[in-house]
């Protein structure tokens, strides 16, 4: 064991292939703990070369309720489903995933990938109002050991709809998503990801979205629990009159680690960009947030804001947040900021000299921080969802 | 004996600020604390509610015979003590009606009152203090005039009904019309609790031409200077605080 966790180990610090070491904060000695874990749980993993992971999803069993999926999903004439597993994925489907990555930039993809268990490809046609649960596909599938899914989703023109995509499924060791969107021009879609896996959970968490011309991409992530969290966001806005909004909400604590990744490209006139980040920082949580807004040269009109705001509740917190812009064009509005704070001694004394608690206080002004983005995410069963395990969490940091 | 403070000293990084203060408050009496700038007069406000920034280094604070002293300052507010503060704190996010309503049932007079009832009491005396049910959709002091978060000062003591309630500068950011509106709000609150103390903290006595103090505490350096009745505040006038500490 200790020989192959050595190889993997210098595979990984390799140029070609050092997929655990996305950041440079990342201890050698963290990553051979990770590896550890990871080969606990996948002692046969191969590791010569990425043609090993394809050779690795052909092996795999189980392609159970796939069809009868199909038939159930496929009664929607306006939404085409097309679901594998690994063992059934034909290699053209296996190519066309891994031909999407450029490994040598998205090198956090590597690990995950090769683990692949579902393969999920949705299409919605034209002038389409729908409204998709993810957690509806797999709980079909009676699925509850997914290790990693890949979901394709394809929004035809001029249609309008949400996606919903839950975690919570506390068992897993490693969890893994990549998605991969295209909008369609003047098409609309609201994806919402509420991520609340155990504390032990290595999550890797990926979204690829290409937008043409007057599409509108909503982006509602709350992260609530996890033990590594990895984040890649990469957002392309390739045509014009393009909008984009990010909102997002993270609630670390314990050894709660979470790397995120988010790039926007304006690429085309008239485009959009509104992201917003909330977040709250328990015990020895930490976080690195490096987002990057990219304005080609010669595009006009872009207006981009970032705002990033963080309540720490320890001394133990360790956060890096990084925003940043590259502008290589004149005529554009671009804001970015970020707010790290504590929770008010003076608004917690005011709401006690009412005849609050303590306790009671913080959490109007902890719930109070995260009301906002929350009310602004527009699937109410979602919200309510949200809440429920907002306040079971507040209670229980306490 | 509402209030009774015994030689209180208090203070903040470890700067002394009250240097034995010592008071007396009736049950259903008006007292005016008065001073200079940088007297100590907020700080024996805060002091009283329980500001943890602001240590009691001896002394002790009496409230209707209960011991206070190192009570926490939401078990203060329960024992009856009420502050209306100079600069009401804004609460982004919490909306109004619902900060009202939580505090108002956490009191132990409304233990059995349910939230239609709770909402109705809250409109009913928010209708008698001029204010809008705009307040009501708003978060808490967040935009309010300094007018408008006076008067929700006012809307919270009128709910609460404390037995004891220190206002500190409540003249402050108001215009003539809002300043007497707001003292005489304060004065029907006196009529309908007789009970109720107050402790007035002000630097002017425009106040008193609204509500009469039955005795004036000039507080210098950190100390009760002197003591009288409202014709203290003649002479206060006439001298100034240098004069009067002199």
């Amino acid at each position: 064991m200790k020989k192959d966790i050595n190889k993997l180990y210098s595979h990984l610090l390799s140029d070609k292939f050092f997929a655990w070491k996305i950041s440079k904060n990342f201890s050698n000695k963290y990553l051979h703990y990770l590896l550890e874990k990871f080969l606990e749980i996948f002692p046969q993993y191969p590791i010569d070369n990425i043609s090993t992971i394809t050779k690795n999803l052909q092996e795999k069993k189980d392609d159970s309720g796939i069809k009868s999926l199909e038939e159930k999903l496929n009664g929607n004439k306006s939404i085409i489903y097309k679901v594998y597993s690994s063992n059934s994925m034909p290699q053209k489907i296996i190519n066309q995933i891994l031909n999407m990555y450029n490994f040598s930039s998205v090198k956090h993809y590597i690990m995950p990938l090769c683990l692949l268990k579902n393969a999920i490809f949705i299409d919605v046609l034209p002038n389409t109002n729908f409204n998709i649960s993810i957690n509806d596909i797999k709980k079909i599938l009676n699925d509850n050991s997914v290790v990693s899914d890949y979901i394709h989703i394809h929004v035809g023109k001029n249609s309008i709809g949400k996606i919903e995509n839950t975690y919570n499924q506390s068992h897993l060791l490693i969890n893994s998503s990549i998605f991969d969107i295209i909008l369609e021009e003047n098409s609309y879609l609201s994806f919402t990801n509420l991520q609340n896996d155990s504390s032990k959970t290595h999550s890797f968490f990926s979204i690829i979205a290409n937008q043409k011309r007057k599409s509108t991409f909503l982006l509602n992530n709350i992260f609530l629990n996890s033990y590594i969290t990895l984040n890649y966001i990469n957002i392309n806005q390739p045509e014009v009159n393009c909008k984009s909004f990010i909102k997002w909400l993270l609630i670390g604590s314990k050894h709660q680690h979470t790397f995120d990744t988010i790039k926007i490209n304006h690429n085309n006139d008239n485009g959009l960009s509104l992201e917003d980040f909330k977040s709250i920082y328990y015990d020895n949580s930490c976080r690195h947030l490096d987002n990057l807004v990219l304005i080609r040269k010669n595009i006009q009109n872009i207006r981009s804001h970032q705002l990033s705001k963080n309540l720490v509740l320890s001394p133990n917190v360790y956060i890096k947040i990084k925003p940043s812009m590259k502008i290589n064009s004149g005529n554009i509005r671009c804001t970015h900021g970020v707010v790290i704070d504590k929770l008010d001694k003076n608004i917690i004394f005011y709401m006690c000299s009412r005849g609050l608690n303590m306790k009671v206080a913080e959490d109007i002004v902890l719930i109070s921080f995260v009301k906002n983005l929350l009310d602004s995410i527009d699937h109410s069963v979602f919200q309510k969802t949200t809440w429920f395990y907002l306040k079971y969490r507040l209670w229980i940091l306490k | 004996m509402n209030l009774i403070i015994k030689d209180l000293y208090v203070s903040i990084n470890k700067k002394n600020i009250l240097k034995g203060v010592n008071l007396i408050v009736p049950q259903g009496k008006i007292h005016a604390i008065m001073g200079p700038n940088g007297s100590g007069k907020s700080t024996l406000s805060l002091a009283l509610a329980g500001y943890p920034a602001y240590v009691i280094k001896s002394g002790s604070i009496l409230l209707n015979g209960n011991n206070i002293t190192h009570l926490t300052p939401h078990n203060r507010a329960k024992k009856g003590l009420f502050l209306a503060f100079q600069y009401p704190l804004e609460i982004p996010g919490v909306n109004n009606a619902y900060f009202l309503k939580t505090i108002v049932k956490t009191h132990v007079r409304y233990k059995d009152t349910g939230a239609v009832k709770i909402m109705s009491l809250i409109e009913e005396y928010m209708l008698k203090l001029g204010m809008s049910s705009d307040f009501l959709k708003r978060d808490v002091n967040e935009g309010f005039s300094g007018g408008e978060k006076k008067r929700n000062e006012i809307l919270q003591m009128f709910m609460l009904k404390p037995s004891f309630s220190i206002l500190d500068e409540i003249d402050s950011g108001l215009d003539i019309d809002a300043l007497k509106f707001v003292s005489i709000s304060i004065d029907r609150f006196l009529k309908e609790n007789p009970k109720s103390s107050v402790i007035l903290v002000t630097h002017y006595s425009h106040l008193f031409k609204y509500i009469k103090p039955q005795k004036i505490h000039i507080l210098i350096n950190g100390k009760i200077a002197t003591s009288g009745d409202i014709s203290l505040v003649q002479k206060l006038e006439k001298k100034g605080y240098q004069g009067l500490s002199n």
